[in-house]
């Protein structure tokens, strides 16, 4: 005779993903049993200007600075336990499933953001951050990453961004209707109010691949 | 004595002379010598701040593009930041 196979995991994407509470129950008894040797074994000292990161049940988990023990067995550092809390030289590091971007100033950051978060909004589209400190789930966001503002042109992502200066002119064709198009510093947008003269596009457009055309950037007076 | 202190005698005078001429001379240049751009130059290369600050969003020309903008998981402080990370709810 056949049965239909019983399901527990009905609504597991609804119940929260919590340590193990008899890991905690067992370090508290081998911490009594030892004699405290077991919660000094398993101290840390994190300094200032740093994060403690450990794993707790396949979990990524950060604290702040100060000392702190594992008690739980199911709980131990990660490798390293003590990470930046800046690091000027990754902007996106990730921690298990969470990926902590660091946009600074002059810099764009994006990622392609995965479901439909809202009405207008699309799934997969590709979205902006603004400067500051960003925390993105996994499953949520993909391909992150951060761009500094200083080329001409700046790939980031699907998107070009143009930097027109004063004296030059870009151009990019229109992949709707293939139309060249050619763009002045006439009708820049402004980066940012104190650099009036620094201006730049941001396209989806296919850049210019025409030999005639294919200066992206060149003198106007030219 | 020897030619060869003799030398070194009359070589170290001769340089001690000359470099008490020239800081001599030097000391009687006027100070405004020291002034060498003029005022009207000097005010040229003036800077006037602007009156926005250089910080917050950047502003596109989108090209009647939607970009869109998301800093809904944007923390301010390094507690918001572990809390968010520590967020498996």
């Amino acid at each position: 005779m056949l049965t239909a196979p019983l399901v527990f995991c009905s609504s597991s994407s609804s119940r929260s993903f919590q340590g193990s509470c008899f890991g905690t129950v067992g370090g508290f008894a081998l911490s009594a049993a030892s004699l405290g040797c077991y919660y000094t074994a398993q101290r840390r000292v994190i300094h200032p200007g740093h994060f403690g990161h450990y794993i707790s049940s396949g979990r990524h988990m950060l604290v702040l600075p100060g000392i702190h023990s594992l008690v739980s067995l199911t709980d131990r550092w990660a490798e390293p336990a003590e990470v930046a809390m800046d690091d000027e030289s990754n902007h996106v590091r990730a921690f298990g499933s969470k990926t902590v971007m660091i946009v600074p100033e002059n810099h764009v950051g994006g990622a392609f953001r995965i479901g439909k978060h809202s009405d207008e909004g699309e799934d997969g589209e590709f979205v902006v951050f603004g400067p500051g400190r960003h925390v993105l789930p996994e499953e949520n966001y993909r391909h992150t990453q951060v761009a500094k503002l200083t080329e001409g042109r700046v790939r980031l992502g699907p998107l070009h961004i143009l930097y027109i200066k004063e004296g030059f002119l870009g151009g990019a064709f229109r992949r709707n209707t293939g139309t060249y198009e050619v763009f002045s510093e006439s009708n820049h947008s402004i980066i940012h109010a104190s650099t009036p003269n620094h201006a730049q596009r941001i396209c989806r457009s296919r850049p210019a691949a025409h030999p005639a055309r294919e200066a992206l950037v060149r003198r106007a007076a030219h | 004595m020897s030619p060869f202190i003799y030398f070194c005698f009359i070589t170290g005078k001769t340089v001690a002379m000359s470099a008490a001429a020239v800081m001599a001379e030097a000391s009687d240049l006027p100070h405004e010598a020291e002034h060498t751009v003029p005022h009207h130059l000097v005010a040229a290369f003036s800077v006037t701040a602007p009156e926005e600050r250089a910080v917050g969003e950047d502003v596109f020309n989108t090209l009647d593009l939607t970009i869109v903008r998301d800093n809904s998981n944007r923390v301010d402080t390094n507690a918001a930041l572990v809390n968010a990370v520590n967020d498996y709810e």
